[in-house]
C-alpha cells in the first residue's frame, strides 16, 4: 500500500513535469489541454472504488516506472500483409509519421496544433473520463484527419501504433477524424508493442461523422505482448450517418477499452462488434456506451469473448435512451466461453431508458463449450483438442464474418484459430 | 464383431442398463426396440462413448478390443458410428469442413494417407447421391436451420463418408415423414454389406419395413427381455408393449 502510494506520487510528479514541457512548447494547445489536465489531477487515476472500474485494478500497472518522453524506435516496423495498398499512417512511440503519404486532395492530414481556432473549439472537448483527460493533456502529437465532402475512399486507412522504446514508457497517441458530409471511409487501428518492455498505452480516437458519413472502424489489439492498453474511442453521429466498429483483442497484460457512440441526430445507425481472447493472466475489459439522444436511431451490439487459463474479462454495455429518443431500436448481446475453471468473466448490461416508444433488448451469457457439440464432433473421430478448436473458431466466426476486408478477415481467422 | 456382456451403466445415481448381453456379427442388422425409458438410447450412447454414462459392470468387445474405456474419438476411428436421435446444430461449422477433418482422422488411424481436396470432393459427391443431399446444404452451418429430414439425411451422409464397421441408428425415424424415411432407409440399405453391421434403435416398427432386421431385441427395464426375428417387431406393432411388461413383471414378481 505504502509502496504503491509512493510510486503514484512519483508518477504524478513526472506527469506534471512532462505536462509543463508540453504546454510550454504548444502555446496554441495550452488553453485546451490545461483544463483537461487540471480535471485529471483533481481526481487522479480511477480506482476499483469507482463503479466503472470495479473489476479493473490499474494499481498494478501504475505502480511501475515509466518514461514519459518519446524515444526513437529501437526496431523498425513492417506493415502486415493486409496493409498493402492502404494509406498508412504510423505512430511510433506516440510520434506520428506521415512520410511518403500519397495524399489525394480529398484528405487532409495535419497536426492538431496547426488547425484553426474554430476547429480546436469544436473538437477539443472537455472529457469526463480521467484517462481521456490525461490523454488529451499529454498528446503533444495529436493528429487530425479530414475526409472532405463527397469523398468515398475505396482503400482503408491504416493507422499503426508501435511501441518500441528503450525503457518501459507511457505513451499518449491521439487521433481525430472528421468525416464531412456524404463521405465513406474505413479505418484500421492496429496497436503493437515489442516484447522487451511492459509499457502502457493511453490512446484516444474520435470520429466526427457529419451528415451521410459512413464509417467502418476496426481496432486491433493483437500484438501488444506484455504491454497494457487503455483506449478511448468516441464516435459522434450527425444526421443519417452510419458507423460500424469492431474491436479484436488477443494480447496485452491489461486492456481496457472505452467506446462511446453518441447518436446525436436522427436516422443514424451504428453497429458495435467485439471479439476478445484472453489467456494466461491477461485482463480484458470492454466498456461501451451507446447514447440515443434523438428519435429514429438504431444500435446493434454483439461482443463475444473466449477466456482461457487464469485470464479475466469484463463487459459492461450501457445503452442510454434519452426522453426525446422515441422510435429507438437498440439491441445488445454479450456471449462468453470459459475454457478453464480459473477463467472469469464479469458481464453487465446496463439499460437506461427514458423514452417509452422504443425497442430494446439485451442478453449476456457465460458458459463452457457445449458438451453435446463436443461429443458430436468426437463421435466422428475428431480428438477432443481439435474439437474444442473447431467450436472456438465457430464461436468467433460470427464476428469475423462481418469483416468487410477479405485480407483482414483471413488474417483474423488465422489469428484466432491459434 | 460386437460382444456386449452383462453391461450395467448408470448416469449419476440412476442405473439404466442392468445387464445387457448382445452379440452382433458382421453382415447382420439388429433392431433394439422397447417402450420409452427402457434404456434404448442409453445403450446407443454407451456404445458410442458418451462420457456422462458410467459402466459399472460388464464388458464391451469390439473386434476383440475392449472399448469400455476408450474415448469417443477412438471408438469412431475403430469403426463405430452413432447416428444421433437429435443431431446437434453447430453455427459456424460447415458439414464439409468438419467432415474433411473427421475423414482424415479416421484414415490416419487406419494407416491411410489423408485425402487431398479433389479426392475428398470426389468421395463427397459419390456419397451425396446416396442420401440425396445437396452440396449447398453441406456448405451451410452444420444442421442449422435444417428440417428434421435434412438432419437425418446428413447423419447418414456422414455415415457414408466414414464407412463404419458398426453403425448405430438412434431413433433415426423419429420426426420423419414417410418420404424422408424412405430416402434415409434407402441410403442405409445401400451401405449394408457383408463386412459391416447395423444396430437400429427404434420405438416403432415402421422403419423396419425398410431396413429389414435379422434380429429384433426388446429392451425393458435395462435388460433385453425378448429376442426374435422381424415378426416380433410386427407383433409389437399390433399389440403394443404391455404384454412384454406383464410377462417380465410376472417372472420377476
Amino acid at each position: 500500500m505504502m509502496n504503491s502510494a509512493i510510486a503514484n506520487i512519483s508518477l504524478f510528479d513526472s506527469l506534471r513535469a512532462r505536462f509543463a514541457e508540453i504546454s510550454d512548447s504548444n502555446p496554441v494547445l495550452k488553453p485546451y489541454i490545461e483544463k483537461n489536465f487540471q480535471n485529471f489531477l483533481a481526481k487522479g487515476f480511477p480506482t476499483i472504488k469507482n463503479e466503472e472500474w470495479k473489476y479493473t485494478d490499474l494499481q498494478k500497472i501504475l505502480n511501475r516506472n515509466y518514461s514519459l518522453r518519446s524515444s526513437s524506435p529501437t526496431q523498425s516496423i513492417s506493415p502486415k500483409a493486409f496493409l498493402q495498398n492502404a494509406l498508412h499512417i504510423s505512430f511510433v512511440n506516440s510520434a506520428f509519421n506521415t512520410d511518403n503519404l500519397a495524399l489525394s486532395k480529398n484528405i487532409s492530414i495535419q497536426p492538431l496544433s496547426q488547425t484553426t481556432q474554430e476547429r480546436l473549439d469544436k473538437y477539443f472537448s472537455i472529457h469526463q473520463n480521467a484517462l481521456a483527460q490525461l490523454n488529451s493533456a499529454m498528446a503533444e502529437n495529436a493528429l487530425l484527419i479530414t475526409i472532405k465532402k463527397n469523398t468515398h475512399l475505396q482503400e482503408p486507412i491504416i493507422v499503426t501504433y508501435t511501441i518500441s522504446p528503450d525503457s518501459p514508457c507511457m505513451v499518449f497517441p491521439r487521433l481525430l477524424v472528421v468525416m464531412e458530409e456524404n463521405t465513406s471511409a474505413s479505418f484500421i487501428e492496429s496497436f503493437s508493442a515489442d516484447g522487451l518492455h511492459a509499457s502502457l498505452i493511453v490512446s484516444s480516437t474520435e470520429f466526427y461523422l457529419q451528415q451521410n458519413a459512413n464509417l467502418i472502424h476496426y481496432l486491433l489489439q493483437l500484438d501488444l505482448q506484455q504491454s497494457s492498453h487503455i483506449s478511448h474511442t468516441a464516435i459522434f453521429h450527425e444526421q443519417k450517418s452510419n458507423s460500424s466498429t469492431t474491436v479484436f483483442t488477443g494480447s496485452g497484460e491489461l486492456v481496457r477499452n472505452n467506446l462511446l457512440i453518441d447518436l446525436l441526430s436522427q436516422y443514424s445507425e451504428t453497429t458495435l462488434y467485439g471479439l476478445y481472447f484472453g489467456n494466461k493472466t491477461s485482463h480484458i475489459d470492454n466498456h461501451t456506451t451507446v447514447r440515443h439522444a434523438v428519435s429514429n436511431s438504431l444500435s446493434n451490439e454483439l461482443y463475444k469473448g473466449i477466456i482461457n487459463d487464469e485470464a479475466s474479462a469484463v463487459f459492461n454495455g450501457k445503452i442510454i435512451v434519452q426522453p426525446d429518443a422515441q422510435k429507438t431500436n437498440a439491441f445488445q448481446s454479450n456471449k462468453n466461453i470459459l475454457l478453464s475453471p480459473n477463467a472469469t468473466v464479469n458481464a453487465k448490461p446496463q439499460l437506461e431508458i427514458f423514452a417509452n416508444d422504443v425497442k430494446c433488448s439485451h442478453g449476456a451469457t457465460t458458459g463452457r463449450l457445449d458438451e453435446e457439440a463436443l461429443f458430436y464432433l468426437r463421435s466422428r473421430g475428431i480428438d477432443k483438442i481439435q474439437a474444442q478448436a473447431i467450436l472456438v473458431k465457430a464461436f468467433a466466426h460470427e464476428i469475423i464474418e462481418n469483416v468487410h476486408l477479405p485480407e483482414l478477415q483471413t488474417y483474423l481467422a488465422e489469428h484466432f484459430q491459434n | 464383431m460386437l460382444v456386449i456382456d452383462n453391461i450395467h451403466a448408470r448416469i449419476g445415481e440412476k442405473e439404466i442398463l442392468r445387464g445387457v448381453t448382445l452379440e452382433v456379427k458382421a453382415g447382420e442388422v439388429h433392431a433394439i426396440m422397447g417402450p420409452n425409458g427402457s434404456g434404448k438410447s442409453t445403450l446407443a450412447s454407451v456404445l458410442a462413448g458418451r462420457e456422462e454414462y458410467e459402466i459399472t459392470e460388464g464388458s464391451i468387445l469390439f473386434n476383440g478390443k475392449n472399448i469400455a474405456d476408450m474415448s469417443p474419438e477412438d471408438r469412431a476411428r475403430e469403426g463405430i458410428f452413432l447416428a444421433f436421435q437429435y443431431p446437434i446444430e453447430i453455427p459456424g461449422v460447415s458439414t464439409i469442413n468438419f467432415m474433411k477433418t473427421a475423414v482424415n482422422e479416421v484414415r490416419k488411424h487406419r494407416g491411410l494417407e489423408p485425402l487431398d481436396a479433389p479426392a475428398f470432393l470426389q468421395l463427397m459427391k459419390e456419397k451425396m447421391e446416396l442420401v440425396e443431399i445437396s452440396q449447398s446444404l453441406l456448405k451451410r452451418s452444420l444442421n442449422e436451420g435444417f428440417s428434421g429430414g435434412e438432419k437425418k439425411r446428413n447423419e447418414i451422409f456422414q455415415m457414408a463418408m466414414l464407412e463404419p464397421k458398426l453403425a448405430i441408428l438412434d431413433e433415426t425415424d423419429s420426426g420423419l415423414d414417410i418420404d424422408a424415411l424412405k430416402i434415409v432407409a434407402n441410403g442405409v440399405n445401400k451401405l449394408r454389406n457383408k463386412d459391416n453391421a447395423i444396430i437400429v434403435v427404434t420405438h416403432y416398427q415402421r422403419l423396419l419395413d425398410y431396413i429389414v432386421p435379422d434380429f429384433v431385441h426388446v429392451l425393458y427395464n435395462g435388460k433385453i427381455v425378448k429376442t426374435g426375428t422381424k415378426e416380433l417387431a410386427l407383433e409389437l406393432e399390433a399389440k403394443g408393449y404391455d404384454w412384454i411388461k406383464n410377462e417380465y413383471n410376472n417372472v420377476n414378481a
